[in-house]
């Protein structure tokens, strides 16, 4: 089976990203010109009933070249206090997500907001205290 | 008018009440001068002092016999400080000297007379006055509301002796006040020391150690008891025509409310031994019935259910907060026992029923033997529910456990609190020693540390008012499956006949307007499906014995006189089973004559069993009502589940046992409905296991008993589902029936119609599902009448399937000619006929020229799609009407890919529209495959081709298999329409399996004597062999039958409620199931029962909520319904 | 790789190479014989005549019943084709048949740069100047193509 190549790839999630999927998040192209289409940017509405209810979070993802074989890198923009984000930096740390540890091919971009947006709520980030809404790293 | 009464308050220095004062004074005087007299004797001469001698010693026996009259009185009264408050007196009078800082203050109170008929509404503080006594003369007013606190216990016209009736009693003394002389208006400030008197406890801790719970209705001699149905108005506050009495003790009541809200009395934690509730439920389980919900409403919002921790208190407010406008509000409603009232959840249920089945309890039960010619051995946990029984009908004679006997239930009555006794810290106390203290005899000098109080009834106790319930009988909850039957066999074989009853007396006449006394028959009533089952297990179970079961029913039941079979002293029926329906029939007749022999309500049966007793958990059902009216001595409740819907199905139950007090709706509903509607799940959910744990019994299949063994050996239950393709015909009826029925959705989504269409979108669901089992189903036929047709004695309609009966009804009101349907949706395909094809090969040159056309011109042909060249074999070439050549493969694979993305398929070359494998055609060779004879055109299917359903062929390859294996095998087979039963039946019966099945079938359309007869004859060894095959509608025979000779079962359809596919499994995986069993269920892939089994199975893990009412019912089935359209 | 290629992917393959479109050159990708290399040359009477523009080509699982994906690599002005090189053409998207091929795609795109169609546009702002003056556009997509695809 062929693997679909990096920039049709990216080019079906820009369409998904533009049509709007998840209600939850959204996503675009940082740069309308990048053609290689590397910059994303990429908004999560914070989980509902939680201190993160009706934040709006904005990360930046970068996809590589080895993208979608290798995950993309995701920075928070917003800041926010989650035990996968590098409080000093706002980079997600690959080791502490799931879906970044153990990515496939098959995962999207749309995937890994959600399951930053799932994060929030877990028993062991829902209690650590948040930094004013719209702080930035 | 009224009358000064001189009250003083206790008096530590003289603890005498005052009338002994009295007598003292006004005829001796001093005693102290006569005790000092009498020791100071001088000499005297003999004549002189023995008269003064007599006199004296006789007056001092008098005085000592009072002292010993009023120590005793000392020893056996006593009062306990309860706290004290500071009220700010006003003065009204000017005094001459100021007021003495600690000087004792007693109270002036003016009684109204008894008799005025004018209700003057006086207030308190212009009843009672602060009094000094040194100076005699009255000083201030109180506050209005501590005045309204003492004033009813200091004064109670109900007795003269002021001595007894005292149960609160205060001591005023002056702790502020200006030092200068006081003018009127002025305030000072007064503490006032409350104690709790003796007499208070008195009758309550002397004459009963617990509390009778119907006491509250009848008993008049606990003075301080509320008496008969206004007790209940004053209890709940309505104030509607309260006489003198009643206006008092209700102002004693809200008195002691006020005082232990003043005096800061809480209440404490009752001690372990005596639990409410066990301490491991906490408000956030009962919360989560919002958990679910929420969940489920923003389902919308993401894929995955999110997971809301309500251990986080802010969120509970949140959810709390959404919901509290919506639709909790209007379930406030005044009747008592409001029709919608808020669903339980899940997790609720479990914990009620956690609560009464506390392990260890159940697991030392001892065991008894039945007695009375009851011919099973009962297996162990039967023989432990037979000793509760008994127990709870007092046959303690046959239980041979004293300690078990003895046993008390230890549930403390909810209503009741426990309070601690303050530290002693009255004023006066600090001053002099309290006499009560050094007296040592009875339990009561010991100190008491705790008392208990029920600011309800104004009732206090020292000892824990325990709830002792008078009602014999009470609710076997065993689960389904478990034998209650057998178990309530054995209870009616054991105490047949009421033992205190003497048989002589032919008629007794009992309390209940004089009927007479049926005192060796237990009425047992049961769904009519179970009435012959009810009625073999009986003879099983009493074979040899002279006891016989008789049934009640029909037009027989009618002519028979109840009153001489039953109550004279000839051999009367141990059990006379009848039916819900007959009940009601039988109460509607005698409702509207009340009098006479009217069958079952002319007398009073000795036991009275209700089988499947959820039946009447709608209070306000005729069925209910008619049951409510039964008469006997005894009741029991059987019923695997009592609690289906929300917490008032219990109050049935519970009404149906007279539990007093709790059977009264008023008393229900401040007690249960309103706090649970208000939130306070914990309070109601513990006055709910109050009362359930004295009277119900639930074991579960897995349950252990105390040797880890599970409770029920039962064997295994193997499910297996089967998925199957539908066949073309079948897809293509389908595929157009849900294109309507997607459309309809959607538009009604688009316009926010969803509710409004609900009914028709159901027979639009209806018609797919009818699809998926038989093209039959929708046939007009005479038969296809579903669901309605129940037999007029069955009661037992699935409520929360009215619904879709009515769709069913609909359904078939629509007149389907599948033939018409078949060709509608053929019309789309517009397949070529005959004339077309002649038309084509005559009158177009491009096929005209391909007739006798050479093969070799064919293959040079090449396919557009593949770029194949040659097509071979040739015969799978394939001809557009636009002369467009392909293979077939390649045309179906494109046809099929349009058809999934639902767009109308074109010619791929010239995008010519309307392209279907109807209008194609295929070459035919001649013999010698050298040249094209003619043209192939696919034909429209017609329904002469169907010859079966999907579901009936896999069916009966199944069934050859089983025969196969073993020929005289017992299968069931359960679907939800009859019809399908019915086509099943025709189908299996068919010449071509050579009688190798044997079918019968049971279900709503049947009438009593059928059913049995079908039940006999699946029960039979075949004498050939033949594989006996019972078809059973799920909604008929669902409800407790026992179909453990057979163990192998199919589902040919799948329910919404996956609970009434378990009940109908339960059939053969029950007690008596010797065998493995084996379940298979057919459904069919793409379709909408693949989507409603993922609902089901969804449902499954969220645990599912047992709904409240219609409307939230038809909520959740349209979000059901739009996730089957996604 | 799990599934073969499909021989009609085989076919078309070969024959883009044995008879090549003038002005058109596809070549597959040896890694991924799905993903060609494509080099369009900008049709003469157009003013991208005298470009060469690179574009790529992937033929997804289903093909070919569904379409090939294109997009253009070069930067290029037209009404037609976004800044991200994506394509608007309808046998792309909804008038696609598995009877067209590669080339015949190939040779619509290349129609496409001959005759822009500002009215069903990509790329707004590109559409808009081509209708409000033709001529500055018409100029600058030279210039563009002066710039980018020599």
């Amino acid at each position: 089976m062929s693997k679909v190549p990096r920039s049709f790839r990216l080019l079906e999630e820009l369409e998904k990203g533009e049509k709007g999927g998840s209600q939850a998040c959204s996503y675009g192209l940082a740069d309308g010109d990048d053609i290689t289409m590397t910059n994303w940017n990429g908004t999560i509405l914070g989980a509902p009933n939680c201190v993160h209810a009706n934040r709006i979070y904005f990360v930046s993802i970068t996809c590589g070249p080895n993208y979608p074989d290798e995950p993309p890198h995701i920075k928070f923009v917003s800041k926010i206090n989650l035990d996968c984000v590098d409080q000093t930096t706002g980079d997600v740390k690959p080791e502490a997500l799931h879906i970044l540890q153990n990515w496939k091919r098959s995962h999207t971009m749309e995937d890994i907001l959600l399951e930053l947006r799932k994060e929030m709520i877990t028993p062991n980030n829902k209690k650590l205290p948040q930094p004013a809404e719209g702080s930035t790293f | 008018m009224s009358k000064p009464f001189f009250n003083s308050a206790l008096d530590d220095e003289n603890s005498a009440p005052a009338k002994l004062d009295t007598i003292n004074d006004t005829e001796n005087g001093d005693i102290a001068s006569q005790e000092t007299s009498i020791f100071d004797l001088k000499p005297f001469d003999e004549g002189e002092v023995s008269q003064k001698t007599r006199k004296a010693e006789k007056s001092l026996e008098r005085t000592f016999a009072k002292k010993r009259q009023l120590d005793f009185y000392n020893r056996h009264t006593w009062h306990k400080f309860i706290g004290s408050f500071i009220v700010e007196g006003t003065a009204t009078r000017p005094t001459t000297k100021p007021l003495i800082y600690g000087s004792k203050l007693s109270f002036l109170v003016t009684t109204l007379e008894s008799n005025s008929k004018v209700k003057i509404k006086r207030s308190m503080g212009s009843l009672i006055k602060f009094w000094d006594p040194a100076t005699r003369r009255e000083v201030g007013r109180l506050p209005e509301k501590h005045a309204s606190i003492i004033y009813p216990f200091l004064y109670n016209s109900d007795t003269e002796d002021p001595t007894s009736k005292k149960e609160v009693s205060f001591k005023a003394t002056i702790v502020y006040a200006e030092p200068k002389r006081i003018s009127v208006g002025d305030s000072f400030l007064v503490q006032i020391d409350c104690f709790l008197n003796s007499s208070l406890f008195e009758l309550s801790s002397t004459t009963r150690p617990s509390i009778e719970a119907s006491q509250l209705q009848n008993t008049t001699d606990l003075g301080h008891s509320l008496n008969g149905k206004k007790s209940s108005n004053i209890l709940f506050g309505r104030n509607t025509d309260l006489d003198q009495h009643e206006e008092k003790l209700h102002r004693r009541r809200k008195a002691l409310m006020t005082l232990f809200d003043e005096l800061n009395l809480k209440p404490v934690p009752p001690n372990d031994d005596i639990s409410i509730v066990s301490d491991t439920q906490n408000e956030s389980d009962a919360d989560q019935t919002l958990d679910v919900s929420t969940a489920s409403a923003q389902k919308k919002e993401q894929e995955n259910i999110e997971v809301i921790d309500l251990d986080d208190e802010d969120e509970n407010d949140a959810i709390k907060e959404e919901h509290q406008g919506s639709r909790y509000k209007k379930y406030y409603d005044e009747r008592p026992n409001a029709e919608s009232s808020p669903e339980l959840s899940v997790n609720q249920l479990q914990n009620i029923y956690k609560i009464t089945q506390s392990m260890s309890s159940l697991m030392d039960l001892p065991e008894t033997s039945p007695s009375g010619g009851f011919q099973f051995t009962l297996r162990k946990y039967q023989a432990q529910g037979l000793s509760w029984m008994l127990k709870r009908e007092h046959a303690f004679d046959k239980i041979h456990d004293t300690e078990f006997i003895n046993a008390n239930s230890n549930k403390m009555n909810p209503l009741w609190k426990k309070f601690k006794f303050p530290n002693d810290s009255a004023w006066s106390l600090n001053k002099t020693p309290d006499t009560t203290k050094e007296t040592a005899e009875s339990e009561f000098f010991n100190e008491p540390s705790h008392f208990y109080a029920n600011l309800y009834s104004g009732e206090f106790s020292l000892k824990v008012p325990t709830v002792k319930l008078m009602t014999k009988g009470g609710i076997l909850a065993d689960e389904m499956g478990l034998g209650k039957t057998i178990s309530t066999l054995s209870l009616i074989s054991t105490v047949s006949k009421d033992p205190d009853f003497q048989p002589y007396d032919i008629v007794k006449i009992s309390e209940d307007n004089m009927k007479p006394y049926a005192y060796q028959t237990t009425l047992v009533v049961v769904p009519m499906s179970l009435l012959f089952q009810w009625k073999s297990e009986f003879e099983n179970a009493m074979a040899g014995s002279s006891k016989y079961c008789e049934i009640f029913y029909g037009d027989q039941s009618q002519k028979k006189n109840l009153i001489q079979h039953l109550c004279s002293n000839k051999s009367t029926p141990t059990v006379l089973l009848t039916t819900y329906g007959v009940v009601q029939s039988e109460f509607s007749k005698y409702a509207k004559v009340k009098q006479g022999n009217f069958g079952l309500f002319s007398v009073k049966f000795f036991r009275l069993v209700i089988d499947e007793g959820h039946s009447i958990r709608n209070k306000q059902t005729k069925t209910a009502k008619s049951v409510f009216e039964l008469k006997s001595s005894r009741k029991w409740v059987l019923t695997g589940t009592p609690i289906i819907n929300k917490l008032d199905d219990l109050y049935a139950l519970v009404r149906f046992l007279d539990l007093s007090p709790f059977s009264e709706p008023g008393f229900w509903r401040t007690s249960v409905s309103e706090p649970f509607e208000n939130k306070k799940y914990k309070a109601a959910l513990d006055v709910v296991s109050t009362i359930l744990e004295p009277v119900l019994l639930r074991r579960t299949k897995n349950m252990q008993d105390a040797d880890g063994a599970p409770l029920v050996e039962l064997p295994k239950k193997n499910v297996k589902i089967q998925y199957i393709e539908l066949s073309p015909l079948e897809r293509r009826l389908y595929q157009s029936f849900l294109q309507v029925a997607e459309k309809n959705v959607r538009d009604s989504l688009k316009k926010g119609e969803l509710l409004k269409n609900y009914s028709s979108i159901l027979v639009h669901i209806l018609r797919l599902r009818q699809l998926c089992c038989d093209l039959h189903l929708l046939m007009k036929a005479k038969k296809n009448k579903e669901a309605v047709q129940q037999s007029k004695f069955d009661d037992i309609i699935m409520e929360e399937d009215s619904e879709e009966n009515q769709a069913e009804n609909v359904a078939e009101a629509e007149h389907l000619d599948l033939a018409q349907l078949l060709k509608m949706s053929i019309l789309r395909d517009r397949f070529f006929d005959q004339k077309d094809l002649a038309y084509l090969q005559n009158k177009d040159e491009f096929f005209g020229n391909l007739i006798g056309a050479e093969a070799s011109s064919l293959r040079k042909m090449e396919c557009q799609i593949c770029l194949s060249s040659p097509i071979e074999p040739l015969e799978s070439i394939v001809f557009t009407e636009c002369h467009h050549i392909f293979c077939s493969d390649c045309m179906d694979r494109y046809l099929s890919h349009k058809e999934t993305k639902n767009e109308s398929a074109v010619c791929p070359i010239c995008r010519t529209p309307e392209l279907a494998p109807a209008r194609l055609l295929s070459p035919i060779m001649d013999n010698t495959n050298k040249t094209i004879a003619s043209f192939r055109i696919e034909s429209p299917p017609v329904l002469e081709d169907f010859v079966q359903s999907t579901k009936m062929f896999h069916l009966t390859n199944d069934l050859y298999e089983l025969y196969d294996d073993n020929p005289s095998e017992r299968v069931i087979i359960f679907s939800q329409f009859s019809t399908f039963l019915d086509v099943i039946q025709n189908e299996l019966e068919k010449k071509e399996h050579d009688s190798r099945f044997f079918v019968s079938k049971f279900d709503g359309r049947l009438n009593l004597k059928e059913r049995q007869l079908v039940l006999q004859k699946f029960d039979q060894d075949s004498e050939n062999n033949q594989l006996k095959v019972l078809l059973i509608s799920l909604k008929a025979g669902g409800v407790g039958l026992n179909l453990t000779k057979a163990n192998k079962a199919f589902l040919m359809d799948i329910w919404w409620n996956a609970g009434i596919e378990d009940q109908a499994i339960d059939r053969i995986h029950r007690i008596g199931q010797e065998r493995d069993v084996f379940v298979k269920r057919y459904i069919i892939k793409n379709s909408v029962e693949e989507k409603m089994l993922k609902i089901q199975e969804r449902k499954r893990m969220l645990g599912e909520i047992v709904e409240g009412d219609a409307e939230e019912r038809r909520q959740r089935r349209i979000e059901e319904i739009k996730s089957l359209f996604e | 790789m799990s599934n073969p290629l499909p021989k009609r992917i085989i076919k078309e393959t070969a024959r883009l190479v044995s008879d090549p479109v003038p002005g058109i050159t596809a070549v597959p990708n040896e890694e991924n014989l799905r993903h060609f290399q494509v080099e369009i040359q900008g049709p003469s009477e157009s003013p991208y005549a005298g470009g060469l523009f690179k574009l790529e080509l992937y033929l997804p699982e289903d093909y070919p019943m569904e379409p090939p994906k294109v997009r253009f690599l070069t930067k290029i002005y037209h009404p037609n084709i976004d800044r991200l090189g994506r394509i608007c053409l309808d046998v792309l998207k909804n008038n696609w048949s598995p009877a067209l091929q590669i080339r015949t795609i190939l040779l619509s795109i290349q129609a496409l740069l001959a005759s822009p169609n500002p009215h069903d546009p990509l790329a707004n702002d590109v559409a808009k100047e081509w209708l409000d003056n033709e001529s500055a556009a018409l100029q600058k997509a030279k210039e563009c193509t002066e710039k980018y695809a020599k």
